[in-house]
């Protein structure tokens, strides 16, 4: 019966119903089967609690700072930075690509925002020093999606709430992979280049003139992500409490930079509440739907089935990665983990892995997600930002890339402390 | 907008106006979380550096994230930004294509009725027991939850409407306006509205 609901599950998602629809819709056949009692009921309550849930807050809060942030002038400044910084070294700008996505993740908790801000200003750059577009389009595509592993990350705020795991935590575990993996990004293109040196560009020389002079520029998004992550690091805020201050202090940012007016700030408020709708509404039903599969005692039958097929944790853990690899080619990101998360994380975590490492795996294979086709939301933003014809490029472009993330979750799976170490010791 | 949305007359279509409303709607809701950073800010400096502790903004935070969510599924319906697992839709022949939207549809409705009635169920008990938050300021509950329930309501409402306006389309054989309505341009469309107006400075000529 198990097997019923979950293969009606897969066809429902597959004929593109809502998968917030088909989440609810699971929960009431599973309440239906499995349980006398009417727990569709619930609904009303269980939807109130997710909707008001002190800690989610904090979503809605990061995607304005981010929306507010991306057309503060902010990114174009750390561009010009890291530009200036970054670009003597082989492989160029598409190290600046990587630079700056990094830099302007750790203040911005999206992924799309990163890719479009970044691609921006990146591509007029690629025409003008005649870069081959695959290797380049896929620096800024792979580039974007640190946004969601460097704090702040809207992704491990809802991990977080989804598993009752700390968030502070979590961005504590989530900083030292998240400028490895910029560094094994940035790894990725100078072998590429010195492979295949028709992937580069004309390259500038060094000047620490100019580039020191780009030192006030980094200044702003630094200050941000000391107000924004050190006070949840250090404990001086909540999340909301700090996502609030980002939100404030994004604005000030931005009418600093003369961004600033009512125009911007609607634009910013529709983006906020669109993908916060979006976000909620799959929220909603699936805190409904793990009602149910709880009440049920669904959660101790799914345990048992995978104890019972006698793996080991590692081969559990690389048939997990597997499926998120797949499932990622075909299913929006925040939807697929929410949808996941609360059935596979007690899974994980039973077999004796740790929730927080868990989490920064978890995020790795959503970015994977997102530069894999044919649903790779990056992929596409990049492609748009280039006004290219062929898509064929950047998916190419990105493959190196996902492999060093695939690298990545492989060193993360042997040496846990690259995630650990931090919330260990400061947590 | 576009011409075909207005065939005759000046009477906007009923689908029209009701996404003006929503725009509306998102707007207040997203107005009320600006104003909410500024209050929850303003509660840590007080803290922070006079060490008066407020403790009033979280749980109005709490709020608004209900209000930003039940007032924003409407706006964010017709948007077509409810995720849907599109890439074999985006396959089918248009036709098809057209009638899996309206099936996608049916079960948002759906869900959107269930959310409605129990939400109503959960706003009367509250208003029946007189329930107030368990926080020091002790709002009665049926306050956040009336607006709560009424950006729910809409939500089925608004889903309703669209489908009857879509059935239509498909009757007269407007496939294609039918997908424009209520489908999914897939994941490159979704992602690119997004972020339109970043792209849109993008394609504008440099100075």
């Amino acid at each position: 019966m198990t097997a019923t609901a979950f293969a009606l599950l897969a066809i429902f998602l597959a004929v593109g119903l809502p998968v917030a629809a088909v989440l609810a819709m699971l929960g009431v056949s599973l309440a239906h089967t499995f349980s006398g009692l009417p727990l569709w009921r619930a609904v009303g309550e269980t939807s109130w609690r997710a909707s008001t849930d002190t800690v989610i807050v904090c979503v809605p809060m990061f995607i304005l700072m981010g929306e507010v942030l991306l057309r503060s002038g902010v990114a174009e400044n750390l561009y010009t930075a890291m530009v200036r910084w970054l670009s003597w070294i082989p492989g160029g700008i598409m190290h600046a690509n990587i630079g700056a996505a990094t830099l302007f993740a750790a203040t911005s908790g999206s992924s799309a925002a990163t890719a479009a801000t970044i691609g921006t200003v990146a591509v007029p750059q690629m025409r003008r020093y005649r870069y081959d577009p695959r290797l380049f389009l896929g620096s800024v595509a792979a580039g974007g999606t640190l946004g969601i592993l460097i704090p702040p990350s809207i992704n491990l705020v809802v991990y977080g709430v989804l598993t009752e795991t700390s968030i502070p935590k979590l961005y504590l575990a989530g900083f030292f992979p998240g400028f490895l993996l910029a560094a094994l990004f940035s790894l990725t293109i100078l072998i590429a280049c010195l492979v295949w040196p028709k992937l580069d560009g004309q390259r500038d020389r060094f000047h620490l003139g100019a580039a020191l002079a780009t030192v006030p520029f980094l200044l702003p998004p630094f200050g941000l992500f000391l107000v924004v992550v050190g006070s949840i690091y250090l404990g001086l805020a909540t999340p909301t409490e700090a996502a609030s201050l980002g939100v404030v202090a994004s604005l000030l940012l931005a009418a600093w930079h003369r961004r600033l007016n009512l125009g911007m700030l609607r634009i910013a408020i529709e983006g906020t509440v669109r993908t916060t709708a979006m976000i909620m509404l799959i929220f909603v039903a699936a805190f409904f739907l793990n009602f149910v599969i709880a009440s049920t005692g669904l959660t101790k039958t799914l345990n048992d089935f995978i104890v019972h097929l006698g793996w080991s944790p590692l081969e559990t853990m690389c048939a997990v990665v597997v499926f998120y690899l797949v499932l990622g080619c075909f299913m929006e990101t925040m939807a697929m983990m929410i949808t996941t998360i609360p059935v596979i994380a007690p899974l994980v975590v039973s077999m004796g892995y740790d929730p927080v490492w868990f989490g920064i795996i978890v995020i790795l294979l959503v970015e994977a997600a997102m530069i894999t086709p044919p649903v790779g939301i990056n992929l596409y933003i990049v492609h748009a930002v280039s006004g290219r014809g062929n898509l064929n490029e950047v998916i190419i472009g990105a493959a190196p890339f996902v492999i060093a993330l695939v690298a990545m979750i492989a060193l993360l799976i042997g040496f846990p402390n690259l995630a650990l170490w931090l919330p260990k010791n400061f947590g | 907008m576009e011409a075909w949305h207005q065939p005759q007359g000046k009477v906007k279509p009923l689908h029209r106006r009701l996404e003006t409303m929503s725009r509306w709607m998102a707007w207040v809701a997203g107005g009320a979380l600006v104003l909410t950073a500024c209050l929850v800010t303003g509660e840590v400096l007080l803290r922070k550096l006079f060490s008066i502790s407020l403790n009033v903004a979280t749980e109005y935070s709490a709020y608004v994230l209900g209000l930003c969510a039940a007032w924003g599924f409407a706006f964010a319906l017709f948007a077509n930004a409810h995720v849907r697992v599109d890439a074999a839709v985006q396959l089918l022949p248009r036709k098809l294509a057209a009638f899996a939207d309206v099936a996608a549809l049916l079960s948002l409705i759906a869900f959107a009725a269930m959310l409605s009635f129990y939400g109503f169920n959960t706003l009367s008990e509250s208003w029946r027991m007189a329930a107030r938050a368990p926080t020091p300021i002790g709002t009665p509950l049926w306050i956040p939850q009336g607006l709560w329930v009424l950006g729910l309501v809409f939500f089925l409402l608004c889903s309703a409407v669209l489908l009857l306006r879509a059935v239509r389309l498909l009757l007269q054989g407007r496939f294609e306006e039918s997908r424009k309505l209520i489908g999914t341009g897939g994941v490159a469309e979704e992602g690119i509205a997004e972020v339109a107006d970043i792209l849109h400075a993008a394609k504008a000529p440099h100075p």
